[in-house]
């Protein structure tokens, strides 16, 4: 827990303030494109981490969470005939409410069993959204779902998501606040609660923790931004293929999660950026990246378990370290 | 003095084998009852059976004059039960002073929804806990060692902590399992007096030890378990003195120790 002005704080304001600016330096379509994914990819990534850092809980159907909330928007827009604006909210409901349902079977399992029961749950949610032809499009898809309605602001301006960098700045806002409430959750004392069931879920129970529920409402959080991260990737893309909710893509946020830092609430953002970009530019390799990935991850794990974040926090430690002892 | 805990013909089977057979006794408010008996004699499952890790098989236990069998463990955590672990448990990633924290996070204002709606009372909450927690380290003996992590902790101290982690949940009942095991003959002293000190606030404590010195010295009653029945049950005096109890248990030699202690 940390009180008033720390240096972390200094640097959440410095990273936002760079990201309002970003646009400015970078004028590119393309570039502003990945962009806007990255902030997706962001959100997504510490959705995960809040169940994987916060509780200690691997969900391998994060990725298929994602898709379900994609899916979900964009029906509601195209089947429900709703607004962009009150779709995404009641997609991500929708979303939190298929965690909870589905948290319940699963969060009995313990250890490796968790992962692999959400695996398979992962599979299963690909299977009938990749198959329902009548209502999901099956592989077909989903085409032409509209970007968010233009926002009026009074006697001034209305706000249009034409451009990529409106949605730039959409993404922008809602990944602050999402990262915010992320934070919150874990840096705050409530972050000791699941710390205690994380560390020993038996000796959590001891000390009076309802751990059941405790974890059921960090799955339903964590998979309420899934679907957001899900539900603003539907409206700004405009098209969903089966493969967003495949369960692989549970491995792409994981890879995030880990090369970040497991735990931190800079790592999913730092990670997401970094094998983003780097997936980007070295996409002349094809497949070949993956063993790139590959070879960076088993030296995260190695090396650095907690990722870069959780590196530099060690060093920076250090660093204070010696010059307390001189 | 009032009964706080009282178990009824508590039985418990593990497939056919009965770990506890009819077992019943009960504790009284303000003393220190301790609970002796060979490895396997179901010490510790009766431990389980209270704090509801593990399902009676038939009887009753009553905290308060109620029922608490079919309670989860954190129910009866809720109900002013809190006990340790045989084997030394607490976080050791997290420093002294975070582990009375997560001590304490089951309280009210600690759920992840008042991380995000934090309000005046919700702060004071925070407040009221982390002073907690520095008296808890006090208490315990541990305030030199508030920013340590618990896993660099000598062993006497890790269960002084784990004792101190128990505390923070504010208990009436405390259930120490082998609070000394594994420790050296000076942080046994150390215990003792901590031990002392919590039953001198009013709490009550129940101990499993194979430590005959300190279950003889500090005990008010004890309860002796052989094969998941119940032995004999008295004074320290009493006890020591039951034929079968050094039979099973302390051994012929131990009788002279035993008569000074009485």
């Amino acid at each position: 827990m940390q009180k008033g002005w720390t240096a972390g704080k200094s640097v959440a304001v410095g990273v936002v303030f760079f990201a309002l600016l970003l646009p400015l330096l970078v004028r590119d379509q393309y570039w502003q494109h990945l962009m806007v994914m990255t902030g997706i990819w962001i959100i997504s990534a510490s959705a995960l981490n809040l169940l994987l850092g916060g509780a200690g809980q691997l969900n391998l159907a994060h990725g298929t969470f994602f898709g379900v909330g994609a899916y979900a928007t964009a029906l509601l827009i195209q089947k429900a005939g709703f607004p962009f604006w009150a779709a995404l909210p009641t997609g991500c409901l929708i979303t939190a409410a298929l965690g909870i349902i589905t948290g319940i079977p699963t969060l009995r399992t313990k250890g490796h069993y968790f992962p692999i029961a959400t695996m398979c749950l992962g599979i299963a949610i690909y299977y009938v959204i990749a198959r329902w032809d009548d209502f999901t499009g099956g592989a077909c898809g989903i085409f032409g779902i509209p970007r968010p309605e233009p926002i009026p602001i009074p006697f001034l301006t209305t706000i249009s998501f034409d451009s990529t960098l409106a949605c730039y700045y959409l993404v922008l806002i809602l990944t602050v606040i999402s990262v915010g409430i992320i934070a919150a959750i874990i840096k705050y004392v409530s972050g000791y609660r699941l710390t205690a069931i994380r560390g020993n879920e038996t000796l959590a129970q001891s000390l009076g923790i309802n751990t059941m529920r405790e974890k059921v409402i960090c799955f339903s959080i964590s998979t309420f931004f899934a679907g957001l991260a899900g539900g603003l990737y539907a409206g700004y893309m405009g098209t969903l293929m089966a493969e967003q909710a495949h369960f692989l893509l549970s491995f792409d946020m994981l890879l995030y999660v880990i090369i970040g830092g497991i735990g931190t609430v800079s790592g999913p953002i730092f990670g997401a950026a970094l094998v983003f970009y780097l997936t980007e530019a070295l996409h002349a390799l094809n497949e070949f990246r993956l063993i790139i990935f590959g070879v960076l991850l088993i030296l995260c794990l190695r090396f650095m378990p907690f990722g870069f974040m959780g590196a530099f926090r060690t060093l920076t430690q250090r660093y204070k370290n010696s010059k307390s002892i001189k | 003095m009032t009964t706080l805990l009282e178990a009824k013909n508590v039985v418990k089977d593990f497939g056919g084998l009965r770990a506890t057979n009819d077992v019943s006794f009960h504790i009284e408010e303000g003393e220190i009852y301790s609970i002796i008996g060979p490895n396997g004699a179901g010490k510790t499952t009766l431990f389980n059976l209270i704090t509801g890790f593990l399902p009676l098989t038939t009887g009753r236990i009553y905290y308060k004059g109620k029922s608490i069998s079919g309670l989860k463990p954190y129910q009866i955590s809720h109900r002013g039960i809190c006990r340790t672990f045989q084997l030394t448990t607490l976080y050791p990633m997290q420093s002294v002073f975070e582990n009375l924290l997560i001590g304490q996070s089951a309280g009210k204002h600690f759920g992840m929804f008042s991380a995000i709606f934090r309000t005046k009372r919700k702060r004071e909450a925070v407040r009221d806990a982390v002073q907690k927690a520095y008296e808890l380290a006090e208490f315990v003996g541990l305030s030199k060692y508030n920013d340590v992590p618990a896993s660099a902790l000598p062993q006497g101290a890790q269960k002084q902590l784990t004792i101190g982690l128990a505390l923070a949940t504010r208990p009436e009942l405390l259930l120490l399992d082998e609070p000394v095991g594994g420790v050296n003959m000076e942080e046994i002293e150390a215990l003792i007096r901590l031990i002392k000190k919590i039953r001198d606030t009013g709490v009550t404590i129940c101990l499993i030890e194979h430590k005959m010195s300190l279950v003889m010295n500090i005990s008010d009653r004890i309860l002796a378990l052989n094969y998941g029945e119940k032995v004999c049950e008295g004074s320290p005096a009493e006890v020591c003195s039951n034929e079968v109890v050094i039979k099973s248990y302390l051994g012929d030699k131990y009788v002279p120790a035993c008569e000074s202690a009485v």
